[in-house]
């Protein structure tokens, strides 16, 4: 057995933050489960406990409203202190097009994809920091690699999350913090139930071995699954007068 | 996902549904006129997972567990969840299941609709009789509870309904205490049925798992050879317990489907296995995974039959006239030299299967494969499904691809009291074959 793990998962109902904690579970892992449905949360929470986890606690918190984060940290001060890795796991994948005609919709994917998770990690950061250790992870996409014409908004929400993640990364690294970026392809989740669903989908348990192993050797990125980094090179190659025509 | 296909086991039949989509809890509701069927792992082999023209609803995701009571082992989980997880948590605790099929790849709810069975038949029964209570979802939106004390009759007709009744969203049932996760093992050749059914006798007091691999392909004799595999459970607990570990080298030949698939090799495969085991009936100890599961690890070995498909044929015959139906079953098979590669003989026990159209009953079960690439071998298969109606054996519904009308409600006496309790709105290709 490896050395207690107490863990805050941001994002506890996501399909790929679930899969994770199930993945990393055994009778030194403690759990922080934190997200906005608390019907689903408390599922969670009693399958990690009936699967044998240390232990298990929930936080209900809507990370839209971040004027509530503050009693969030509080209780992380008071309750779970002693955490040594967080899994940064929420976002919301809007259709686009309903985006060009409701800018308050708009505001509020640009508030909880990209205001929130700073706020969010910033705060998480000074913990750390404090700490003198600990793995930060957090679940990025490979749609922020390049602005597409189908989802440029949602990308360009992880194209910031990306750069915020590999910038905390190079702060944190003076700290003994690690900072982890995952980016994951296109995974069969409830996310991404609207789309047509082919080859080159996985299940979230993937995404999440995927994670377990880039943690344990040390990793600062990793694409998952791995052919991603070469799809994802080829993509950012071309050049932008020939991918402006292209229905990528 | 209103165009995925969706396919069971055998490969066979190839249909189209109308819509295939995960469970949600607005799906069922009072205002349905749809059909629907629960789809799991799809590891039944013939129709009975699939719904023609109709809607499927996928349980894959409905896998949590929602309480493990350590101290007296009892469990309970969402349906979609896989045995093969239910092992991972439950082993490490010191339990196991209570009875299982040849693969973890099934679901906990596909193994209630089927009220499975397993080597230990003969000791334990179905996996049914180890179910305390379940929570089914009509397809009018309404959930209830069932159990021996709530909806007893939906209970039974559920258990082995073959998700007739509704859509099962959350089962109970009752664990097998373990010291660990080995299997000691012994092997007993025989040469012919006789022998079988002799030793098979004797063994079955003395070990909780018993099975036999027949060879149907020796030729030139009207024997049939083969070797009974007899286990328990280990009782050293002081035995290097690594629960992390998948499988254990191949000290154990029992890796042999991977090459018995592959026809070429077959015979001589076949002609060594038995010479070796014939050599020794030693005693062994192995890991569980290779003792119940020795073709899971060949993934997608169903596609070893090619795209046509195969058929799995599981009948049960009574054991009367000193096991004659039996033997003239495989005079016929081996005379048609059309296969199996792989072929399982058990003898079912008295303990009485709990659902109205469970399959396990007292007699000898046979279990064939058969590759549908060559024309004519559905045909053949209706003739064997005629002899076990004539010698008053049944088919096993997860595994048919031929019953009639006729033959199942012959196989099943409890049918008419089933009807009463089958959801209006649940239907499957099988049901539509054997009672539309």
């Amino acid at each position: 057995m490896g050395k207690t793990k107490n863990i805050i998962i941001l994002g506890a109902t996501s399909a790929i933050a679930e899969a994770y904690g199930r993945a990393v579970l055994d009778e030194e892992t403690s759990f922080l489960l934190v997200g906005r449905n608390k019907d689903k949360i408390e599922k969670i929470k009693n399958d990690y406990i009936a699967r044998g986890a240390k232990s298990v606690k929930d936080y209900i918190l809507d990370f839209s409203k971040i004027s509530t984060f503050e009693h969030f940290f509080d209780f992380i001060r008071s309750d779970f202190s002693d955490f040594n890795e967080v899994l940064f796991a929420y976002a919301t994948l809007p259709n686009q097009e309903d985006l060009f005609f409701n800018s308050k919709a708009l505001q509020e994917e640009l508030s909880l994809n990209v205001v929130s998770p700073f706020i969010m990690l910033t705060n998480i950061a000074n913990f750390l920091k404090q700490k003198g250790e600990g793995q930060i992870i957090g679940i990025s996409s490979v749609a922020g690699d390049r602005g597409r014409k189908a989802n440029f908004i949602y990308g360009s929400t992880k194209s910031a999350l990306t750069t915020y993640l590999a910038g905390l990364r190079n702060y944190l690294f003076d700290y003994n913090v690690r900072v982890l970026t995952v980016k994951p392809g296109f995974v069969d989740t409830p996310m991404t139930d609207g789309m047509e669903k082919g080859a080159l989908f996985v299940k979230p348990e993937v995404i999440a071995e995927g994670i377990v192993k880039a943690v344990r050797s040390g990793k600062d990125q990793v694409y998952l699954p791995w052919f991603w980094k070469y799809i994802m090179l080829i993509i950012k190659y071309i050049p932008e007068f020939i991918f402006k025509r292209l229905s990528i | 996902m209103g165009t995925s296909s969706k396919l069971s086991w055998g490969l066979y039949p190839r249909i189209n549904h109308n819509n295939v989509s995960h469970y949600s809890d607005k799906l069922l509701s009072k205002k349905n006129k749809d059909f629907y069927l629960a789809y799991g792992m799809g590891r039944s082999y013939g129709d009975v997972c699939l719904n023609e023209g109709n809607n499927l609803i996928l349980s894959e995701r409905l896998n949590k567990l929602i309480f493990f009571d350590k101290e007296n082992g009892i469990i309970r989980a969402e349906a979609g969840i896989s045995f093969h997880e239910l092992l991972k948590v439950i082993v490490p605790f010191g339990y196991f299941l209570p009875v299982t099929p040849g693969t973890q790849f099934v679901t906990l709810g596909g193994a209630v609709a089927n009220d499975v069975h397993g080597k230990n038949h003969h000791s334990a029964g179905t996996f049914g009789n180890f179910v305390t209570s379940i929570k089914l979802k009509r397809s009018n939106g309404k959930i209830l509870n069932l159990s021996e004390s709530d909806n007893k009759e939906l209970f039974i007709a559920t258990i082995g309904g073959l998700g007739l009744t509704g859509f099962i969203l959350e089962v109970e049932f009752k664990l097998k205490a373990v010291n660990n996760h080995l299997i000691d093992v012994e092997y007993f050749p025989f040469s012919n049925l006789d022998e079988f059914f002799n030793i098979s006798n004797d063994k079955e007091d003395k070990f909780e798992y018993t099975v036999a691999w027949l060879d149907c392909l020796s030729d030139g004799t009207k024997n049939n050879r083969g070797i009974l595999i007899c286990g328990n459970h280990a009782s050293n607990s002081s035995s290097n317990i690594n629960l992390k570990r998948g499988k254990l080298p191949l000290s154990v030949p029992f890796y042999f489907p991977s090459f018995v698939l592959n026809p070429l090799t077959m015979r001589v495969f076949n002609d060594v296995y038995f010479y070796i085991h014939k050599q020794k009936s030693k005693v062994t100890q192995i890991h569980y995974e290779p003792f119940f599961y020795p073709l899971d690890g060949v993934k997608n070995w169903n596609r070893i039959y090619g795209r046509k498909g195969f058929t799995q044929f599981q009948c049960v015959l009574p054991n009367s006239n000193n096991n004659e139906f039996m033997k003239e079953l495989l005079k016929r098979v081996k005379k048609k030299n059309l296969g199996s590669f792989l072929t399982v003989l058990k003898q079912f026990g008295d303990i009485p299967s709990k659902g109205m159209l469970s399959f396990p009953r007292e007699g000898a079960t046979i279990c064939l494969d058969f590759a549908l690439g060559k024309p004519g071998v559905l045909q053949y298969v209706e003739e064997l499904a005629s002899f076990v109606t004539e010698a008053g054996g049944a088919l096993y519904p997860a595994k048919d691809a031929v019953m009639t009308k006729e033959q199942f409600a012959k196989f099943f006496p409890e049918l008419e009291e089933f009807k009463k309790y089958k959801d209006t709105n649940f239907t499957s290709s099988f049901w539509e074959r054997v009672c539309g």
